[in-house]
């Protein structure tokens, strides 16, 4: 995860945030403050071999935007994001 | 508050074969539709042609000539007849999605309803005289006849307190809020997977935001709710929410809670039902909403448990001091009004959440389901005021 800066708020020290999927399985991302949270997804996707866009991700209990920063988010060192599956119900 | 992501075998067939997307599938279900009515057709025309017997009437496994002697009955079920038409107007009718074509058969089929069996022997005995006049009646595609049963009120013991089926409220819907619902339902992902508009953002809340194309995806008929938008439904439920005393847990509370651990979902067809689980402290019981399943068992009686488990587990991890003791609160199954399909689950759940802690039982059905989806949509996109309409239509 070497990110590519990107402009936008927050400081640029890097960070390690974990993503914790339904399931309880946690897979650990080290992303700087300034990365659009966009590369951590389709990371996270391609990890799951799932096509981009599958997962909704949750932070604090808001849907994150692939746009946003971790800086404008205010993450801090090990903070979790959750990753949900978009499921539809019958 | 929902949920379960249980992926049973059944429905994920009902869902695949169900599927409205593909248009190759649909063609190939009416015609089979149509098939089906040629040979019934074919069936019944020389029955009806050498049986003059009145008797035979009543033998008729259609249940199509019921003619009774009496003329009370009769105007009986001419006015039932005329309650049963007005009740539901053709204009609001969606249970077809509205780039289907369906006017044709509309009409053939109220046609058919209106002359009833003078016109069918009048058509019989005209093929007779000169069988190449009935070209143009019978170019349109016949629609499988509903059986006209006969209306039966259950007694005066046997009706639920909580649900009322002989309802005659009817979810009204305006030109505008149509409008929206049809210029919604021209996108989404599985209907026009390359409109760039699918990925626009109409409504977001401070904490949870939606597409067009998922919304769309959700609110066209015979379509189910995805979680998110749900996850939309619920929130403005709870901020349109009067009553001080009534809380509403976001959808993704159930993540936290062991349910959906025991339901891992494929994400190509992760389907599960949407229920409603009320702790009502009141009466010291937990109540289950379910519109789908049994009157005496929800569909999923296993993640019941669970939640409500997970539920009084966290009560007394977070309230040791509280005088209320939820621990061994019984379960009660709350009647809901019943959905007849696989896929309309979540508005109904929606529905309940809305009314929940009501005096008075459900006032809208099966049939109120295509208008309510509408009001819903309407309702949604309104809220926040996001979305810039000039783009989408």
């Amino acid at each position: 995860m070497s990110g590519v800066t990107s402009g936008g708020g927050g400081g640029d020290g890097r960070m390690n945030v974990k993503v914790k999927g339904q399931d309880g399985e946690e897979v650990f991302f080290r992303v700087k403050g300034s990365t659009r949270l966009k590369k951590l997804m389709n990371a996270y996707c391609d990890h799951k071999s799932m096509r981009a866009n599958s997962f909704v991700f949750l932070f604090d209990g808001h849907r994150i935007n692939g746009e946003q920063t971790p800086g404008e988010l205010e993450m801090e060192e090990g903070d979790t994001i959750a990753a949900m599956l978009p499921q539809t119900g019958g | 508050m929902k949920d379960g992501i249980g992926t049973t075998p059944r429905k994920n067939a009902t869902e695949s074969g169900g599927s409205p997307s593909s248009s190759n599938s649909r063609r190939q279900t009416r015609s089979q539709v149509a098939a089906a009515i040629k040979s019934e057709k074919e069936n019944s025309g020389p029955r009806t042609l050498t049986t003059d017997v009145p008797q035979s009437a009543a033998h008729d496994p259609m249940n199509r000539k019921l003619d009774f002697d009496s003329s009370e009955s009769k105007r009986e079920s001419e006015r039932e007849e005329a309650i049963r038409r007005a009740a539901d107007p053709p204009l609001f009718d969606l249970d077809t999605p509205p780039d289907v074509n369906d006017l044709g058969e509309g009409t053939a089929n109220e046609q058919k309803n209106l002359d009833g069996t003078e016109a069918r022997k009048e058509d019989i005995a005209q093929d007779r005289m000169n069988p190449k006049s009935k070209q143009p009646a019978s170019s349109i595609t016949p629609v499988a006849h509903e059986y006209e049963k006969r209306i039966s009120k259950p007694g005066q013991y046997a009706k639920s307190p909580f649900v009322n089926s002989q309802t005659s409220r009817t979810f009204y819907v305006n030109k505008s809020v149509d409008e929206v619902y049809s210029m919604v339902c021209q996108h989404g992902w599985k209907h026009a997977p390359r409109d760039p508009f699918n990925k626009e953002i109409v409504i977001d809340l401070d904490d949870i935001y939606v597409s067009l194309g998922d919304l769309a995806d959700s609110v066209r008929p015979r379509n189910k709710l995805y979680n998110t938008v749900a996850e939309i439904g619920i929130n403005i439920i709870k901020r349109e929410n009067q009553n001080p005393k009534k809380v509403i847990m976001p959808l993704r509370i159930a993540v936290c809670f062991p349910t959906l651990q025991a339901f891992p979902g494929t994400p190509k067809d992760a389907s599960g039902h949407y229920w409603l689980v009320n702790l009502n402290i009141k009466a010291q019981r937990f109540e289950i909403y379910d519109s789908l399943g049994n009157n005496s068992e929800p569909v999923n009686m296993h993640a019941c448990h669970l939640l409500i488990a997970g539920i009084k587990t966290n009560w007394t991890r977070q309230y040791s001091n509280s005088k209320i003791k939820i621990m061994d609160w019984p379960i009660e199954i709350i009647d809901s009004p019943r959905q007849n399909n696989l896929y309309d689950c979540g508005f109904f759940t929606l529905k309940n959440l809305e009314a929940c802690p009501s005096r008075t039982p459900a006032t809208y059905s099966q049939k109120d389901i295509p208008n309510i989806r509408k009001l819903y949509t309407d309702k949604w996109l309104r809220f926040t005021k996001k979305a810039n309409w000039q783009l989408f239509v």
